[in-house]
Parts: C-alpha cells; sequence; structure tokens
C-alpha cells in the first residue's frame, strides 16, 4: 500500500473514532435519564441537602410507594451546588428534578429564572383548587417569581434561624444555665474558658454567610426588623442601628464570647466539628440542626467530627439573649423546594416527585421524620416525636415544640430579600469587623455601596 | 567552492526534499487528536471567553446585551483588580527568590557526597506530587490559632509570635506564600539537579585547585551555569502566579477581606458567587494576556542576555 492511502485510511480512521466520540457526548435527554431500570422509569435529583443519608431514605420510601419509578440522588456540597447546577441546565444533561430555595446565593430562586418548570398544575391537581391554603403561610409566595407568577418549585418544608443550640450537658456540669442578656453569657464564657471549653464554636471565614447571620443577629437585638427593611432598600446600611451590630459582634471576640480567629474558621466543617465533638458550650445554627438532637445522628456526626466512641450530649435550642436592647426572636421561610427542570425527559415521573413528598402526607411524614427539616409545607403537621430516638426527650422535646412554634410564628423572613451582591458584601462586612480596625462606619459605607436591594 | 561545482551541490540540495503531498495525509492523522482537542476545547474556549467578555451575561439562557469595552475598564478601575495583581506580584517575588534559592542550594547539598542522598531527595521532592486539595485541610489545622505552629511557639518562648494567621489581613498571604514556597522547592530542587549534573567537574576541580571556597564556586561558577533554568523557573512562576486559584481558596477564599485575594479567586468569585460572567469572562482575558505578554517578555529579555 503506498504511503500517501495509508495516510489517508489513517486520517479516515481517527475522524470516524472522534466523530463516534462526539456522538456519545450527544443528547441523552435531561441528566441521561430516560433509560428504563427493569422496565422503572429513572430519573435524577440534585440538591444541596440533604445529607446522602437522608436522601437515601427519601428515595426509599419514595420507590416504595411509587414502584414504577426510580430515583438517584446527587448532593453537592453548598457552594458546589450553583455552580454545577447551572451549566446543567443550560445542557440537555441536566437533572429531572432540582432544588431551589426562596433566597440568598445557594440555591435561590433568583438564579434560576430562565429554568423554571410551572408546577402550578401539579400543585392544583394533587390539592384541588385551594390548594394553596393547605401550605404553610407564604411559602406558595417564596417559591413564586413575582415577575412571571410561575412557580418555580413545591415546598419541601420550613427552616427557621437566628437562634442557638447549646450543650446541656456541657452547661449542667458547669452549673450553668441559658443566658438572658450580654453581660450574662460573658459571665459564663469565662466559667466555660476556666473550664477548657470553646464557648461558642463560630466559623465567620470563606464565602459562607454564617458569619453574616450572626452580624444580622446582634444588629437585629438592637432593633428587629432593620435588617430585612435594609435587604429590601427600605433602609440604608449607613445607619447607627448597623454600626451598633458591628460593634457589638466585634465584642463578642473581644469579650470572649467567640473565639479570636473565627474569621479564619469555616462554620462547616471545622465549627461544626467543634461543638459536635461536645468541646464548644454554643452554637449559631438554626432549626436544620434538630436532627443531631437525635442520638444516633449525633454519634454519627461526633464520629465525623473525630471523636472515636462518642457519648452523646443533650443539644437544645436557645433563642437569642438581648445582645443590645432587644431579644430578635426566630426568622424562617421555606427551606426549600422541588424544581423540575422543563427539558426533562420525564416530566410526568419528576413532577410526581415532587407532589408526592410535598402535597401528601405520606411524603410529608418521611421529610419530618428526619428532622433536617422540621417545619412542614403542608398545614397543621408536624414530627412524630415518639418516633424519634432523643437522647434525653423528657428535655428536648418541649423545647423542640417551642422552637419550631417560635419560627412558625414569624413574619420575618432569612434570605428572601438577599441578593447575591449584598450577600457577597455582608460576608466582607464580618470579615472587616473581625479581622480589621476600620470604623463601622467605613464598613457600612462599603455594604451600602455594593449591595443591590430586592425587594 | 568552484563555479563548476555550484550546480551539483544545488541538485544535492534538491534531493532530499520530498513531495509535500506524500507526508501531508499521515501528518494530518497524527496530530488530528491533539488539533481537534485544543482548537476544540482549549482555543474554543479563550474565544467564547472573549465574546463574554463584552457582554452583560448572568449565566441565563439569553448572552445579555453587548457592553463593549465596559467589563475591561470596570476591571482596569477596580481597586480588587489591582489588589489581586499587587499580590501576584508579591507571590511571585516572594516564592521565585525562596524556591530558586532553597532549589540551588539543596541541588547543590546533594550533588556532594551525602549519606542517604535518596531519601532527601524523596523528602524535598514528596510535596510537589501531593494535590493541593489533600494539603489544604492539613495546613489550616496547621496555621489554626490551636494548631502546631502557634503550640510550637508557644513552648519554645516565642510565645508573642503565635497569632491568628488565617484570620488577619496581615498574615494570611504569608500563609499562601509559604505553603506554596512549601510545595514547590522539589520542584526547583530536581530542576537544578539536574542541570549542575551537566556542568564539566573540571572546571570545578580547576576552581578548587586555585583556592575557591565552596561558597565561592557556588556563586561564580554553578549558578551562572544553570541561569537557563533559573529563567524557565522564573517564566513558569510568573505564569504560575498569574492562574493561581487552588491553594487561595482552599486556604483562605483570598480573604480576610480580599488580602490573599488573587486573580483566580477573583474571577471565580465574580463567575460563580456573583454570576457575573461577562465582567469575569473580561478578567480572565486579562489574565491570558498579562500571562503570555510576560513569558513572551521574560523569553526576549532572556535571549537578549
Amino acid at each position: 500500500m503506498r504511503s500517501n492511502t495509508r495516510g489517508i485510511i489513517a486520517t479516515a480512521a481517527v475522524a470516524g473514532l472522534l466523530a463516534l466520540g462526539l456522538v456519545g457526548c450527544g443528547d441523552k435527554g435531561a441528566g441521561g435519564s430516560g433509560g428504563d431500570v427493569e422496565g422503572k422509569t429513572t430519573i435524577n435529583w440534585w440538591g444541596f441537602a440533604p445529607d446522602v443519608t437522608v436522601g437515601e431514605a427519601y428515595v426509599a420510601a419514595f420507590e416504595a410507594a411509587n414502584p414504577d419509578i426510580h430515583v438517584v440522588y446527587k448532593n453537592f456540597e453548598n457552594t458546589d451546588y450553583a455552580p454545577a447546577l447551572r451549566p446543567a441546565l443550560q445542557s440537555d444533561q441536566g437533572p429531572d428534578i432540582y432544588e431551589i430555595s426562596a433566597g440568598g446565593n445557594v440555591a435561590g430562586i433568583q438564579l434560576w429564572t430562565d429554568y423554571f418548570h410551572d408546577l402550578t398544575p401539579a400543585a392544583e391537581a394533587a390539592l384541588g383548587a385551594d390548594w394553596k391554603d393547605k401550605f404553610a403561610p407564604g411559602y406558595i409566595d417564596q417559591l413564586t417569581w413575582p415577575e412571571t407568577g410561575v412557580l418555580s418549585a413545591l415546598p419541601l418544608g420550613g427552616v427557621g434561624a437566628q437562634m442557638f443550640w447549646y450543650n446541656k450537658t456541657m452547661l449542667d456540669d458547669l452549673g450553668l444555665e441559658p443566658p438572658e442578656d450580654y453581660a450574662e453569657w460573658v459571665e459564663q464564657c469565662k466559667t466555660i474558658s476556666d473550664a477548657g471549653h470553646t464557648c461558642m464554636a463560630m466559623g465567620a471565614g470563606g464565602d459562607m454567610t454564617f458569619g453574616t447571620e450572626l452580624l444580622r443577629t446582634t444588629t437585629s437585638s438592637v432593633d428587629t426588623g432593620y435588617w430585612v427593611r435594609a435587604l429590601k432598600g427600605e433602609a440604608s446600611w449607613e445607619d447607627p442601628v448597623f454600626y451598633e451590630g458591628i460593634d457589638i459582634l466585634r465584642s463578642m471576640i473581644e469579650d470572649g464570647i467567640i473565639q479570636s480567629d473565627a474569621i479564619g474558621v469555616q462554620q462547616y466543617p471545622e465549627a461544626n466539628n467543634t461543638f459536635m465533638a461536645g468541646q464548644a458550650a454554643y452554637v449559631q445554627m438554626g432549626t436544620w440542626y434538630t436532627q443531631y438532637g437525635g442520638r444516633e445522628a449525633q454519634i454519627v456526626a461526633a464520629k465525623a467530627a473525630g471523636i472515636s466512641d462518642p457519648d452523646p450530649f443533650v443539644m437544645m435550642p436557645m433563642m437569642t439573649p438581648n445582645l443590645g436592647g432587644e431579644k430578635p426572636g426566630m426568622v424562617a421561610e421555606v427551606e426549600w423546594g422541588f424544581a423540575v427542570n422543563p427539558k426533562s425527559k420525564n416530566i410526568e415521573a419528576a413532577e410526581k416527585f415532587a407532589t408526592w413528598f410535598t402535597t401528601t402526607q405520606e411524603g410529608q411524614e418521611v421529610i419530618l421524620k428526619h428532622l433536617d427539616i422540621g417545619l412542614p409545607a403542608l398545614a397543621g403537621m408536624g414530627p412524630n416525636w415518639d418516633e424519634i430516638d432523643l437522647v434525653d426527650p423528657d428535655v428536648q422535646v418541649p423545647a423542640y415544640k417551642d422552637m419550631y412554634a417560635a419560627a412558625a410564628e414569624t413574619s420575618e423572613t432569612r434570605q428572601l430579600h438577599l441578593s447575591q451582591e449584598t450577600a457577597n458584601a455582608l460576608v466582607v462586612a464580618v470579615q472587616e469587623a473581625l479581622a480589621t480596625k476600620n470604623t463601622p462606619e467605613e464598613i457600612a459605607a462599603k455594604v451600602q455601596a455594593a449591595a443591590v436591594p430586592r425587594p | 567552492m568552484t563555479a563548476i561545482d555550484a550546480p551539483a551541490v544545488q541538485r544535492d540540495r534538491r534531493k532530499p526534499k520530498r513531495s509535500r503531498m506524500a507526508l501531508k495525509p499521515a501528518g494530518i492523522a497524527w496530530i488530528l487528536p491533539a488539533f481537534v482537542l485544543s482548537v476544540g476545547v482549549i482555543y474554543f474556549c479563550i474565544g467564547y471567553s472573549a465574546v463574554l467578555s463584552v457582554h452583560e451575561y448572568r449565566g441565563g439562557l439569553e448572552l445579555g446585551d453587548a457592553v463593549g469595552l465596559d467589563n475591561y475598564r470596570t476591571a482596569l478601575t477596580n481597586p480588587l483588580f489591582w489588589g489581586a495583581l499587587r499580590h501576584t506580584l508579591i507571590f511571585f517575588v516572594a516564592v521565585s527568590a525562596v524556591q530558586i534559592t532553597m532549589g540551588i542550594v539543596f541541588a547543590a547539598l546533594l550533588h556532594s557526597r551525602v549519606r542517604c542522598a535518596v531519601v532527601f531527595k524523596v523528602i524535598i521532592f514528596l510535596p510537589v506530587v501531593i494535590a493541593p486539595a489533600i494539603m489544604s485541610p492539613v495546613h489550616r489545622r496547621v496555621f489554626a490559632t490551636q494548631g502546631p505552629i502557634n503550640w510550637l511557639l508557644e513552648h519554645s518562648g516565642l510565645d508573642f509570635l503565635a497569632q491568628p494567621w488565617l484570620a488577619q489581613t496581615s498574615t494570611s498571604l504569608w500563609v499562601v506564600i509559604g505553603v506554596q514556597v512549601w510545595s514547590s522547592i522539589g520542584f526547583a530542587f530536581i530542576l537544578f539537579f539536574a542541570s549542575m549534573g551537566q556542568i564539566d567537574p573540571s572546571i570545578i576541580e580547576a576552581a578548587r585547585i586555585d583556592g575557591a571556597s565552596n561558597l565561592r564556586i557556588l556563586r561564580s561558577l554553578v549558578v551562572p551555569s544553570v541561569r537557563g533554568t533559573t529563567i524557565a523557573l522564573l517564566i513558569l512562576n510568573v505564569i504560575t502566579s498569574l492562574k493561581l486559584f487552588d491553594y487561595p481558596y482552599l486556604l483562605t477564599r483570598g480573604g480576610p477581606v480580599y488580602s490573599s485575594d488573587f486573580l483566580g479567586t477573583y474571577i471565580h468569585r465574580e463567575a460563580v458567587a456573583l454570576t457575573n460572567l461577562g465582567y469575569a469572562s473580561a478578567l480572565a482575558i486579562l489574565l491570558l494576556v498579562a500571562a503570555i505578554g510576560t513569558a513572551v517578555a521574560m523569553s526576549l529579555r532572556a535571549r537578549e542576555r
């Protein structure tokens, strides 16, 4: 064979192989799903919550009730969720089901406006004409994009925040009760530190917004309601209330409530591990933390934190003490909901998955059983405490019920009005407050310049 | 060469020439996979970034409005951009100085008769092959307030030096630099070690006979002899510094208050956290221009010398 003929054949062969490769990358439908597994329809669910083990329990319960559908759950870290999901939704390889929350920069509704599939007909078919009234107040509105009126997702449940958790076992050993005000907390922290423990595990580092939540707590303890007004653009960040909130945050380090290197620590995993390992008395987390009040979940978390043979402690919620003149109470909103990818090849199965968890009592009971979400989406439901193995139910159950009641009663939202730009500006503001000597006025001016209100 | 011989030489010169057509198909076949990969993936992405950089693109299905060079103007007037470049410059100078100095020293020491030289080579080179994603949690622990660095300082009478390394704007950049130095000295060492192996031993021997000390030999003979390696390392360090992302992102997220921010973390924040993809693309193009421009300038400068 002549050399140029061989070359042409080789070229054709390589081009053919490349073409085959490209064909292999072609359209398979959303999430690569649509194929049958033993006669079942397979759908893919992508989310930032719950943890894989809880997610798999959700899937097992759904598949038991819907044997014709097979679900594959893919869990992402909070910071990885949006970067992974955005290109997936743009392509034809995205998931059939994904998660949307009311606001914030993890899964906020404003991030996905191009990818909504309206779930109003599915909700109406499942719950009837008065379907909106059957959900907890506000949840449907929070997942409806105001510019188009499209219901982007069906709510799984709610989340409450602006509160703390404490290790009751440790406080009991030291003869302490949760503090009522700032001065009392400072005194307690001296006792806790003298005993060799961390008073409050706090991670304000990185680009997560936990430090921001603490700044919100200190600011709201000066003027409850100011924070949401500022997020909406109805109040300026250059305001004495915000200045005082920054001052209180700073003093919490100087007075030993939170550790001096909080800005170099991340809430997950570092601060979380410190608390779950029983080394800190307090941590700022929301209602999602209830799941660790259970004996087994806490043992798993403590082992993940490096404790080889953990002895579960009694984990209790604490409302915010009076830090700056007021006890601000909780904030709450829809935690997240199931959205359906409009490019899904299995929209019917995906809608079935979304509606089963959010509109049926059976599905809601599965969610509430794991306490990852304690506030139900459907009105009139709640966790069945008899089924949950708490460390000290006599003490924990009444406190948990009070916490959920407080979260259900509040009208102040958590992240609904938080734009990405404002979130980033506030993260930097916390860093400036804790790592520089800039005045509160200087810090607030930068927030005011960078923030984008979300009315 | 005589005039009579000239045509014969010309004929000889033509002889080795083979038909271009005969070579072309086989050549294409061999380079086609790499060509498709490069043009199809890398250069397409660069071109697409350039297109995005002149648009107001927030990551949806629509590209958004064309904004001309506004994104570039915004970048060039933004203090965060210049802050990231300043950190890049500090990083480049500090890392290059320590890496090259220590690389030469280790290479010279291990060219002398050292016992267990292989063990030392492995120890020096090991950090190069460990992924930043694996080591960063360890480094965060090492530099934590309750971590081993502060423990050592406190137990050696230097407790006044102990501090929250990752939590201060004054120290976070130096933590990133320190970790990068730790992870890259081995690379410089291995290059210098190979380069020093090319030096004619008789030159060193002659210098010794002339009474030159080890330090003088190192300074006046070895260092000039490995100049090519040094320049190559400097060019690599420029590119590494400009596109640095892994260690600052994993250790400090560019903070606190942007104190350890680099172009890589800045671009990532704009593209991912703020979904400001048009602006992030403009930053990426500026980074590309800076990397290519600096590398070319350094190569030309080295060639002139």
